[in-house]
């Protein structure tokens, strides 16, 4: 038992030493443990394939460069396909219904404090002005 | 209606309204919806080696894209050239917020004054429609495309 | 693999000295090199950048399409259908794959 926790202390400690690259997306359980561990905001983006509006982002706003570079300075992109068991389980319990959605939490004292949410596709300046509002209601340095 | 087009549409009456200010300003000034001159100004100088203002507006050239797109991903454009055959060498086509503002080059030689293909617009902005004369002239058509703003239910 | 095109004429027998449309459709998924996959990595650039259309083996047009044309594009010319004759559309993409079709162009 002792050597299992060790284990596990160890290897959260190496998710916080080790370079994580922040410029793509995880799954839910692996972004909302970088946030956690990285004191990062925790952007949850429900997706689906049939959607235009979600190809629309994937292509020309989440790729842009002022987009990208927010992102990576502040937050970590949890990527949930809306249709998979987990990504219905995911949206029921955070009331995200329809794509493209995007809800924002802040780790807490460890639990999770929504930070914000969107609906729908955006504009890339648009975009970029509500992530930095998160980002500063937040609070802390980076928010460009 | 469905489910889908319903929260579309009012997703859309909520973008309308968003848009109303942008769209009020962008009318005061005389120009089209999401008109950016200065980044279609890089196209225009990579592609052509021109400006925008040696671009003629011309009712010679005709160009048909929706006023309206659900996405941005596939707009289809068509373009056409009321001249001689014998006397087009190109068309371009460039939209003013994509990061790369040139969208195709089609060079003509011997087909009518004709092209259709289908688009990527990054955002709500005008198509423009270059035709290039043998004699060096750029006849221009202009239209802006709105790519609407939604999300799927 | 071989880019796979599909040519169509409209009308399919046009009369000579009647205008045709060609109709070039090719299966690509153009890639602009922007898009995000589903793990957020950017999809790398891949999208056809030369398209090629001959009438007994003189080019006739030639396309430079980019990032800004749409997955398995669409390419539209007219003509004068003077004469029956072989159209050939070659293709390739920034991969160095490519593509070739012919079709026949018969008058009514």
């Amino acid at each position: 038992m002792r050597y299992m926790l060790l284990v596990l202390v160890g290897s959260l400690l190496m998710v916080s030493a080790q370079e994580v690259d922040f410029d793509r997306w995880y799954p839910y359980g692996q972004a909302s443990q970088y946030a956690q561990s990285q004191g990062r905001i925790l952007m949850v983006y429900f997706w689906s394939h049939a959607c235009p509006y979600c190809d629309q982002m994937n292509t020309f706003v989440l790729s842009d460069e002022a987009v990208s570079k927010a992102l990576r300075q502040r937050f970590v992109v949890a990527s949930v396909d809306s249709q998979s068991p987990e990504g219905r389980a995911l949206s029921t319990q955070m009331r995200a219904f329809g794509t493209p959605s995007f809800v924002f939490f802040v780790p807490q004292g460890g639990t999770w404090k929504e930070a914000g949410r969107l609906f729908g596709s955006r504009t890339r300046a648009q975009f970029l002005s509500e992530l930095r509002q998160i980002c500063a209601k937040v609070g802390g340095e980076g928010c460009g | 209606m469905d489910r889908r087009t319903f929260l579309k549409a009012s997703a859309g009456a909520v973008a309308g309204s968003m848009l109303a200010n942008q769209l009020t300003s962008a009318l005061a000034q005389g120009g089209l919806e999401g008109e950016d001159i200065a980044n279609l100004e890089k196209g225009l100088q990579q592609v052509l080696g021109k400006s925008f203002k040696d671009l003629t507006p011309s009712q010679q050239v005709k160009l048909v894209a929706p006023t309206i797109a659900e996405s941005g991903a596939n707009v289809p454009v068509e373009i056409e050239a009321s001249l001689p055959a014998d006397q087009v060498k190109a068309i371009h086509c460039f939209s003013d917020k994509n990061a790369n503002p040139l969208l195709f080059t089609v060079v003509l030689n011997g087909v009518l004054p004709y092209y259709a293909t289908r688009v990527r617009v990054a955002e709500t902005a005008p198509v423009r429609a270059v035709v290039e004369t043998k004699d060096g002239k750029f006849l221009m058509a202009s239209q802006s495309v709105r790519v609407t703003v939604g999300g799927c239910g | 693999m071989a880019i796979n095109i599909l040519v169509r004429f409209n009308p399919a027998k046009p009369k000579a000295g009647d205008e045709v449309r060609v109709q070039i459709v090719v299966q690509h998924p153009m890639e602009p090199g922007t898009r995000r996959d589903a793990s957020g990595k950017q999809i790398p650039a891949d999208y056809i950048n030369e398209v090629n259309v001959l009438m007994d083996n003189q080019l006739i047009a030639q396309v430079k399409p980019g990032p800004g044309t749409s997955a398995n594009p669409l390419f539209a010319f007219k003509m004068k259908a003077t004469k029956a004759g072989q159209l050939k559309v070659t293709c390739k993409d920034l991969n160095g794959q490519t593509g070739e079709k012919t079709a026949d162009l018969t008058l009514a």
